[in-house]
């Protein structure tokens, strides 16, 4: 399979186009357990955007709550969900962590995700 | 055959800035251009002239590149005229219209499927097609583009 080929419209239509962006979000728009009290704080998620089955979506929800317990840098929660999501789904994923950014990507169909998790947007979709 | 690609991370690769760029954020919000001591990346400074029309030019870094220059020229052009489009005064960044315009513009030019990514404060880790990948940043805009191969459907 060659990575350089190029497709005609036809094989764009293969794939949907989605949107994507990050808006402001209020701090503390939640109401976080108190530090001394807390052992371990479950991460809150909040959907923003999903085409994507129910299991499959609890699934990104889950890994990337696994992500963040064990890494600190955007970079590295981005590579370890991608990974999981290549393992278990098959290639080719593609992950973005952060606070302030917008995209514009091409996912195929019923696979892309776009949600909050604490103040950070994930955005994973699968692509190629 | 695909290469894995880190992106790098904005916040990291500057231990602990995420003050910092939450106060780029605000600054930009406001329309304050010289932001770029929060940041610590540049020595140079870049003021805006409200009052002249004399248009600055925008300063563009290649983070990472596998992308033959003509292209990444491409992209950097595109990017610039759109920045320069976006309001001024206050400065507001529009990441989606800026992703949207460069993602159109590479599937137009060079064939699907492109993704872009654009922000102030992100990392990422993405698989990209040989020769279509660069992340770059322009003034204080990061810009992730990449490509992927688009796969013949199996339904």
């Amino acid at each position: 399979m060659s990575d350089e080929a190029r497709r005609g419209p036809a094989g764009a239509a293969q794939v949907v186009l989605r949107a994507s962006s990050e808006d402001r979000k209020p701090v503390g728009s939640g109401s976080p357990p108190p530090a001394a009290t807390a052992t371990a704080v479950a991460h809150k998620i909040q959907l923003k955007s999903a085409d994507m089955k129910e299991e499959m979506r609890q699934e990104a929800f889950e890994i990337a709550r696994i992500a963040f317990e064990k890494h600190s840098m955007e970079k590295d929660i981005a590579e370890y969900i991608k990974k999981e999501f290549d393992k278990n789904h098959g290639p080719t994923w593609h992950c973005i962590v952060g606070r302030n950014f917008g995209s514009y990507v091409t996912h195929e169909t019923n696979y892309f995700v776009y949600f909050y998790i604490d103040s950070k947007a994930v955005l994973l979709f699968k692509s190629g | 055959m695909r290469e894995q690609q880190d992106s790098g991370d904005v916040t990291g690769r500057r231990g602990g800035v995420i003050r910092s760029l939450l106060g780029v954020e605000r600054r930009l919000a406001e329309g304050d251009a010289d932001a770029e001591g929060a940041l610590g990346a540049s020595s140079e400074k870049q003021h805006l002239a409200a009052d002249s029309g004399e248009e600055r030019k925008a300063v563009v870094r290649v983070v990472a590149a596998d992308m033959p220059p003509a292209l990444q020229r491409r992209a950097f052009r595109c990017a610039r005229d759109e920045l320069a489009a976006m309001p001024h005064f206050p400065r507001r960044l529009e990441p989606k219209r800026l992703a949207l315009a460069l993602k159109k513009e590479f599937d137009t030019a060079y064939g699907p499927a492109w993704h872009c990514i654009v922000g102030t404060s992100f990392g990422s880790y993405v698989t990209h097609a040989r020769g279509g990948f660069l992340y770059f940043s322009v003034d204080k805009v990061y810009i992730l583009l990449f490509r992927t191969a688009v796969e013949p459907s199996n339904h």
